[in-house]
């Protein structure tokens, strides 16, 4: 079981490890809702995702893998957990109240043949 | 029907994880003469005549280098007899086996519900899988012969529960064959072995994620960028709170044949370091840090973090 300490409140702008998370206006074209209990923002190839609860929340995905939104829908705000029992990182809570919307950036890293993504 | 568990029931629970943890996890011998008894009643359950010949090996590997008879499969027949789908199971040998020990984690919830809810008639045809299990490794059964595997003799792993060992096999077996890990992560033995003289490049350029943790962890990030003198182009490593954001050191490293790389060494989580390549022209620790993150050019002046956790 995973103990889990009070989160952290971003008010406009903070990353959790490669994640990051910015406030913004709107969801730009060509991102769908995507439906689930349990939301991913990031993959780990050791299983330590990033991970939110889909209640109150909507989640969409498009084609660029590095991005993802959440909106909130009838909460204040949502909690992003990191599923790693040690050297884990603070939940994190983005808040802003019903209809805000938080752009999700996975980190990137430079590779001479093309650019990828970097996971924890 | 059963509906639902009993508090008495679901309390029984850490009882089962515990005893059968401690059987997926025994470093012991193998106690051979049980062992033969569980691999002929495993037949029986199976309703195949008992093998002629049980042959000891001394890991998995040298079981499924064995040279092949006829299958007759009794996991086949004992996994249909339960009810469970097989349909996509690989022809791959050692999918043919059934794994003794390592069958722990689905065999508790059987014995679970052969022991605390009454079900002896539906599981009795898993009673020699389970005595195999908690006497033996692996076992490949064919027609005639039925070859079985020694226990694992060395088992290590770090304080999540992961394989792990920086200085030998993490997992291995009488006969000499093992299996290297670092923090669950599956290496090279070399790596392992030969962890005094693995090329520091490894830590930055490996293409798993993973594998370049594990590789850093095997060499020490100090030792890695001390290998390759870095050159510090800008720092910003100071945080105004503990969860302040952590811009990182800007590193110039000559890579062979690629001479002045740009490295940023990040702080993720808590005191885990990572290092990660940027493009070549970068010049500012904040400025690597938000290309990483995709702000670059005009939109670089948005970003603006509050913290990292």
């Amino acid at each position: 079981m995973i103990k889990r300490e009070s989160a952290i409140k971003y008010e406009q702008q903070g990353a959790q490890g490669d994640v990051y998370f910015r406030k913004v206006g709107e969801i730009p074209e060509g991102f769908a809702v995507v439906k689930g209990k349990e939301h991913v923002l990031a993959h780990s190839e050791t299983g330590h995702n990033h991970v939110v609860d889909a209640s109150g929340v909507i989640y969409y995905e498009g084609r660029d893998p590095l991005r993802a939104y959440l909106q909130l829908q009838d909460v204040d705000s949502c909690d992003v957990h990191h599923q790693k029992q040690q050297d884990f990182h603070h939940s994190v809570s983005l808040g802003g109240g019903p209809g805000a919307i938080w752009e999700v950036r996975r980190q990137r890293e430079y590779d001479p043949a093309g650019e990828r993504r970097a996971a924890d | 029907m059963i509906e639902s568990l009993t508090g008495k029931q679901i309390g029984a629970f850490p009882k089962y994880v515990r005893e059968w943890t401690a059987i997926g996890l025994c470093t012991d011998s193998a106690d051979r003469p049980r062992a033969e008894r569980a691999v002929r009643k495993m037949y029986r359950c199976a309703g195949i005549k008992a093998p002629t010949r049980i042959v000891w090996c001394g890991s998995p590997l040298a079981l499924v280098r064995r040279q092949p008879e006829y299958p007759c499969d009794p996991v086949d027949t004992l996994v249909s007899l339960v009810g469970m789908k097989i349909a996509d199971r690989p022809v791959a040998k050692v999918w043919d086996c059934c794994f003794g020990q390592h069958d722990a984690g689905w065999l508790a919830y059987y014995a679970f519900m052969r022991t605390e809810l009454g079900l002896k008639k539906q599981t009795d045809s898993l009673a020699g899988l389970t005595a195999l299990a908690k006497c033996a490794g692996w076992a490949l059964p064919y027609e005639n012969t039925c070859y079985v595997s020694e226990r694992h003799n060395v088992l290590h792993r770090d304080n999540q529960g992961r394989l792990h060992a920086l200085d030998s096999a993490a997992v291995q077996y009488p006969d000499g064959w093992g299996v290297y890990a670092v923090r669950g992560t599956r290496v090279p033995k070399e790596w392992v072995m030969n962890r005094a003289t693995l090329d520091p490049r490894i830590a930055l350029t490996e293409s798993n994620m993973d594998l370049r943790s594990a590789a850093a962890l095997l060499i020490g990030w100090e030792k890695v960028l001390a290998q390759l003198s870095p050159k510090v182009i800008d720092s910003e490593m100071g945080m105004a709170t503990s969860h302040g954001y952590c811009q990182g050191e800007l590193l110039d490293i000559d890579l062979p044949g690629e001479p002045h790389q740009r490295f940023l060494r990040v702080l993720w989580g808590r005191e885990q370091q990572a290092v990660l390549r940027v493009p070549p022209n970068m010049t500012k620790a904040r400025e690597a840090n938000a290309w990483t993150l995709g702000f670059e050019g005009d939109s670089l002046k948005e970003f603006k973090p509050e913290g990292r956790t």
